[in-house]
């Protein structure tokens, strides 16, 4: 279906090019000024103190719990099960990090299922500082649907994470050299509306809650 | 959507006679205006945010073809087909045929201005698609048979009781039948509904609010969820997106992000800011097959061309409807088509033609609130004054007022006799001047003093003061 309407796009484009063109810009000086920002060296601002990070999630009505590593993962997963009175098995990605962590006789699939998603656990690439935001990339261990179907979104968080601004996240995917994902989800607590008398209302067609596990080693 | 902006005048009168609007409208503005005005106390500097962000958007409209060909480059690179539609037809057309070739038969579409501008809903009704709405705000007005009547929160004319209505009428047959009437009864009965649209549909459409040339990448903003959904479990995935939408890069994204929420809910940063580009990799387990975006000019390209093109930078983020006056006792349907508040008001006759709406450019005060508080730094009333003058020079406008500016013209010509016709002014409305300098009725002006009082004359003209100074100082 590509180029089907290749006419309408050469006339857009003439039609934009009558006054952009009377500028006199050359295409090389513009594609220079994007570049530079593409690339520029700047070091990326890690957080260490948590503290700001910490309050931003609480203001945007996200829970979190600290651990001191993965191992007490299982043991936090049952509680937050067991508080919030859940019936059901906790679904976490295939192919993940998660996978390898003996889950005992926790009840937990990697069988992701659209239709019965009640709870999923998964991990977040990055954490930023400046908005109490959660960054996840998705992947073949990381599918999209498992930060929205469920009611309850837990996410994993490494410590070492954690950057000031949005702004760090895209020098790190640079750095990075890969293809960007299909989906950047940039998650700031749970899923909301304000569209009846602006009564704000937590837990509209996304999760109704959302808890935060930092692994601070 | 067919426009009503011709009969403005009947939709005014219409909208001032609604007490439950106008209840509505009243608790709308002290929150909008109230939460913004927290979130930008935050900032060390608002002011150099708006600065950047008009900055980036006008950069990006000056070479806009060059970023739009790097998007298209981009975008196809990772695996996206690209639209480009002249025309609001031309896009119903493409969204229409991708549909069929799908076999859709329901579309789950999320929050987009541009769908309503294209009409889009329609197109797909007359196909035989059934389009649904899965933002709440959208999804209301939709069962109501309404259009939106705010860029952001598409019901804030509706009361919780109208909705509970609505609700109890068409969710009957989902067999909900228990009486609703907290907030919260009402999004999860729509939550419940919605989840089984999501997971059926067939093709979900989403606009866009920036699309980033650097990564060929569309991002949506919201904090319901709901456009993740759309974009994520159908097989397709359509983006419909004017083609003022483009930035350069991810960065512009982050500064744009930043003003944007704040403007528009008072929120640091939506719920869910997502990027998308390109359609599932091979190897994912869900997303979309195939990815396609109509990109759609229908007058952009005109703007651009014309005095008008500031209104090109336009991130839709509605603090111009929230802190402006007029839409403030009118709400937004009585703008008469998709664009309401100071931004519909030059966009609406920029898109449809002077003929077709008129009315909208003078129903403004000149008071300069929307200017002060837009991101993007957009000098509506300036754009607005300039539609005037387009009007004025078509020999467009009622007969009256045209006959009322050629007299006042006159006048303005001739010192004199401006001077003379406003002390004359000045007595007459002196002995109608009731107590307390206020006159009750006015001839030729019963449409003011009709709902207020017109506040008589104190004293002189300046000009007689001027004079009569100079001439103390003289002696
Ligand atoms: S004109 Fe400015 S204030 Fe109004 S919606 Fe557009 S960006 Fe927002």
């Amino acid at each position: 279906m590509n180029n089907n309407n290749q006419n309408s796009r050469d006339e857009i484009l003439e039609k934009i090019r009558c006054v952009t063109e009377k500028k006199e810009i050359s295409k090389l000086n513009i594609s220079e000024e994007l570049n530079q920002s593409m690339k520029e060296k700047a070091k990326i601002n890690y957080v260490s103190d948590l503290k700001l990070f910490l309050s931003k999630l609480k203001d945007v009505g996200a829970t979190v719990s600290i651990i001191s590593n993965t191992n007490e993962l299982v043991k936090e997963v049952h509680q937050y099960v067991a508080k919030n009175q859940i019936k059901t098995t906790v679904t976490i990605p295939e192919n993940s990090t998660l996978q390898d962590i003996d889950w005992n006789e926790a009840d937990v699939t990697t069988q992701y299922d659209a239709e019965s998603l009640i709870v999923s656990v998964t991990n977040a690439s990055m954490g930023i500082e400046e908005t109490g935001t959660l960054v996840l990339l998705s992947s073949p261990s990381s599918p999209t649907g498992m930060n929205f179907l469920p009611e309850h979104h837990l996410i994993v968080l490494n410590s070492t994470n954690i950057v000031k601004s949005m702004e760090d996240v895209w020098k790190l995917l640079r750095a990075d050299k890969r293809e960007l994902p299909r989906t950047i989800n940039l998650i700031t607590g749970p899923s909301r509306t304000a569209d009846i008398e602006y009564e704000i209302e937590i837990g509209a067609h996304g999760p109704k809650k959302l808890h935060v596990i930092i692994i601070n080693e | 959507m067919q426009p009503l902006s011709r009969q403005f005048k009947k939709n005014v009168a219409k909208s001032i006679a609604d007490k439950e609007l106008q209840k509505s409208l009243l608790t709308a503005k002290k929150c909008l205006v109230h939460n913004r005005l927290n979130a930008i106390k935050l900032v060390t500097d608002f002011e150099l945010l708006r600065e950047k962000g008009k900055q980036i958007k006008q950069h990006t409209l000056s070479h806009l073809d060059y970023y739009l060909e790097e998007f298209e480059k981009n975008f196809t690179a990772q695996g996206g087909q690209l639209h480009w539609a002249k025309d609001a037809s031309e896009a119903r057309k493409i969204i229409v045929d991708i549909c069929k070739h799908h076999d859709a038969k329901t579309v789950v579409k999320g929050k987009s201005m541009v769908g309503e501008e294209i009409g889009i809903n329609e197109a797909l009704e007359e196909a035989g698609v059934e389009p649904i709405e899965t933002d709440l705000g959208e999804y209301i007005v939709q069962l109501a048979n309404e259009a939106p009547s705010h860029i952001i929160v598409p019901c804030v004319h509706k009361t919780r009781q109208q909705i509970i209505d609505l609700f109890s009428k068409h969710h009957k047959k989902y067999g909900c039948d228990k009486k609703l009437t907290e907030v919260s009864e009402l999004v999860a009965e729509a939550r419940k509904i919605m989840r089984t649209k999501f997971l059926n549909a067939d093709v979900g459409i989403t606009g866009a609010n920036f699309l980033v040339a650097e990564t060929g990448s569309t991002v949506v903003v919201t904090n319901e969820g709901n456009g993740d959904l759309c974009s994520t479990l159908p097989k397709v995935h359509i983006v419909t997106a004017g083609l003022e939408k483009i930035v350069p890069g991810l960065d512009d994204v982050s500064l744009l992000v930043r003003l944007l929420g704040r403007s528009a809910t008072g929120q640091e940063i939506t719920a869910y800011t997502s990027f998308f580009t390109g359609p599932k990799r091979d190897v994912d387990l869900d997303g979309p097959e195939e990815m396609h975006m109509v990109l759609i000019d229908n007058g952009r390209t005109d703007l651009l061309n014309s005095e008008l093109n500031e209104m090109l930078r336009c991130i839709r983020c509605g603090a111009c409807l929230n802190h402006c006056p007029v839409y403030g006792s009118i709400g937004g349907h009585a703008y008469g088509w998709v664009y309401p508040g100071p931004m519909g008001a030059v966009l609406t006759p920029a898109i449809l033609g002077l003929e077709e709406a008129g009315d909208l450019p003078n129903a403004c005060t000149l008071n300069g609130r929307c200017e002060s508080v837009c991101p993007v730094k957009i000098p509506l009333p300036k754009l607005l004054r300039s539609l005037r003058v387009r009007q004025f020079k078509k020999n467009q406008g009622s007969k009256t007022s045209r006959f009322a500016l050629k007299i006042w013209a006159q006048f303005a010509k001739h010192p004199k006799a401006y001077h003379w016709a406003s002390n004359t002014g000045i007595y007459l409305l002196s002995l109608i001047t009731a107590r307390k300098g206020s006159i009750k009725f006015l001839p030729l002006a019963r449409g003011w003093t009709s709902s207020r009082n017109f506040p008589a004359p104190q004293g002189k003209t300046f000009q007689s003061l001027w004079l009569e100074q100079k001439e103390k100082k003289c002696e």
